[in-house]
């Protein structure tokens, strides 16, 4: 059986040309960039390149805005508590409801009696405006923090707008870019970004490797110290291979991301006009904002979504749902319920993320086996009549 | 002997069996008792048929609209049924329900707990 990935937006497939390109750097080319000797030499050429492929993915000013870290996490809690901490460790950080645990539970471990957070919540489409955030701003704000793109709907924020409004506030301003980087066209120093997160697992690179962007002149207090790497943010002996690889992972989404861009947003359009033309009571979730190009998130009413996934998954096809039935107290998926979904569709949504590799007929697959599942996993509910 | 809750994030086989091909799914027509239940939390929804010749349960059936575990556990729970006495049903317990099953993960305890709660609204419903 032919396996079908649609799981992207978890994580990618590391690409040839990454591995390739991480290969020597497992073996011979093993050194210490930080070493002043041949072997430290050639492990640092290799990590500046990697750095500046990253900046220039970004449209970063300088290479040496970009501080490597172990990945989208990492860089979230480091913009987080490092401007917080650089700002005096108190005050207020403004950020929304639909970001990523990352975010939020960082803000959560924050919250104190000297900082203070305020969750905007989204639209039915996952949006927060720049005039949301410009009513929720206080004096004492420290930071704003909103995604650009959304990991479970693909909603876009509207990030440009939201970086010039902080601009003009003197506020400074953080996104995490993790699922957005690749996809669509990034110029931090035009926008006016302070702080931007990525990840190489999700640019088809190789999982422990990511990067925060920090603005010359944004000010950052480190989280782990030691050996002063990473211009004394980010102590460390750095990931040399995972570096390279994310180098090569910027590089070939820099070429190859508009075009793939394109495809993958009309590969979406096939996959979510069929469903919703063969499959009836289905919503697209997010469907009325610009979103992610390869992410759907679809709610198919009457049926669950943990169930559909695993008949997806026995015929060789990995999606993710929204729908978590865990013990009592786990919520589904934090951000549909932002959003406001109803708890039938909270409870029949399923994530098809597309990627580099998807193909027409991956989602022919997934029309030729989804319909059916719907249908056997509805045949199986309790009748109205039958339900209190 | 399998414990009945394990610390796994993922099914058993056994378990994914159960959610591919539920065995004794749909209704009764006219059955001897029926259970209602529902899991506020996670919205899963169930039905219970049973019917008994004499004393004994001759067909379990059931209905569901919920995750792989509560499918699981209330197919696992119609095939326990058969043969059984209301008194043997009574003694039925969630970590006999997750035992059949090889086991079921410690965060889906409550779904074994829910077909159990079903199976005693069942036989509520007879008395």
């Amino acid at each position: 059986m032919k396996r079908v990935y649609l799981d992207h937006n978890a994580t990618t497939p590391v690409r040839p040309e990454v591995a390739e390109a991480m290969r020597p750097f497992l073996g011979a080319l093993f050194g210490n960039p930080n070493s002043i000797h041949g072997f430290g030499r050639e492990a640092r050429a290799a990590v500046e390149e990697a750095r500046a492929r990253a900046a220039a993915l970004i449209g970063a000013a300088e290479p040496e805005e970009i501080l490597f870290t172990s990945g989208g996490t990492e860089s979230d809690n480091l913009a987080l508590r490092g401007a917080l901490a650089a700002a005096g460790g108190s005050g207020h950080i403004l950020t929304s409801a639909v970001e990523h645990h990352a975010v939020l539970d960082t803000c959560k471990a924050l919250e104190s009696g000297k900082i203070r957070v305020t969750c905007l919540p989204p639209d039915k489409a996952g949006r927060v405006t720049a005039g949301a955030v410009a009513g929720a701003l206080r004096p004492d704000t420290r930071l704003v923090s909103v995604m650009w793109g959304n990991n479970e709907v693909g909603t876009l924020q509207p990030v440009g707008e939201i970086a010039a409004l902080c601009r003009e506030r003197g506020v400074p301003f953080h996104t995490d870019a993790v699922q957005a980087l690749g996809k669509v066209p990034m110029n931090v120093r035009e926008l006016g970004v302070d702080f931007l997160s990525a990840s190489a697992h999700k640019i088809n690179g190789p999982k422990g490797a990511g990067f925060l962007y920090v603005r010359t002149g944004a000010r950052l207090a480190p989280l782990l110290t030691g050996g002063g790497q990473e211009r004394d943010l980010r102590s460390g002996t750095e990931n040399v291979p995972g570096i390279v690889g994310l180098g090569e992972a910027c590089r070939l989404a820099r070429e190859e991301g508009p075009a793939q861009a394109r495809a993958l947003a009309a590969l979406r359009e096939r996959l979510e006009s069929a469903v919703c033309e063969r499959i009836p009571d289905v919503v697209v979730n997010g469907g009325a904002a610009e979103r992610l190009p390869g992410t759907s998130n679809l709610s198919f009413i009457g049926a669950e979504g943990e169930t559909l996934l695993i008949r997806l998954d026995l015929e060789g096809i990995a999606v993710s749902t929204g729908s978590a039935c865990s013990a009592g107290s786990t919520e589904p998926s934090h951000v549909l319920v932002a959003m406001g979904l109803s708890l039938e569709a909270l409870r029949g949504s399923l994530r098809f993320s597309l990627g580099w590799g998807s193909t027409e007929e991956d989602v022919g697959r997934v029309l030729d086996v989804l319909p059916e599942a719907v249908r056997r996993v509805r045949a199986m509910a309790p009748k109205p009549e039958a339900r209190r | 002997m399998t414990p009945a809750f394990v610390d796994a994030h993922h099914y058993s086989e056994t378990v994914l069996g159960h959610i591919a091909e539920p065995h004794n799914v749909g209704a009764i027509e006219r059955p001897d008792a029926v259970g209602r239940g529902t899991n506020p939390s996670c919205g899963d929804e169930v039905t219970l048929y049973l019917r008994f010749e004499g004393e004994r349960v001759a067909e379990a059936k059931m209905e569901i609209l919920g995750c792989g575990a509560i499918t699981a556990s209330m197919s696992a729970l119609t095939d326990m049924a058969g043969g059984k006495t209301a008194e043997e049903l009574m003694a039925i317990t969630p970590e006999q329900i997750a035992e059949h099953l090889g086991g079921l993960p410690r965060h889906k305890r409550h779904c074994a707990q829910l077909a159990q709660r079903v199976l005693r609204d069942a036989l509520k419903d007879r008395a």
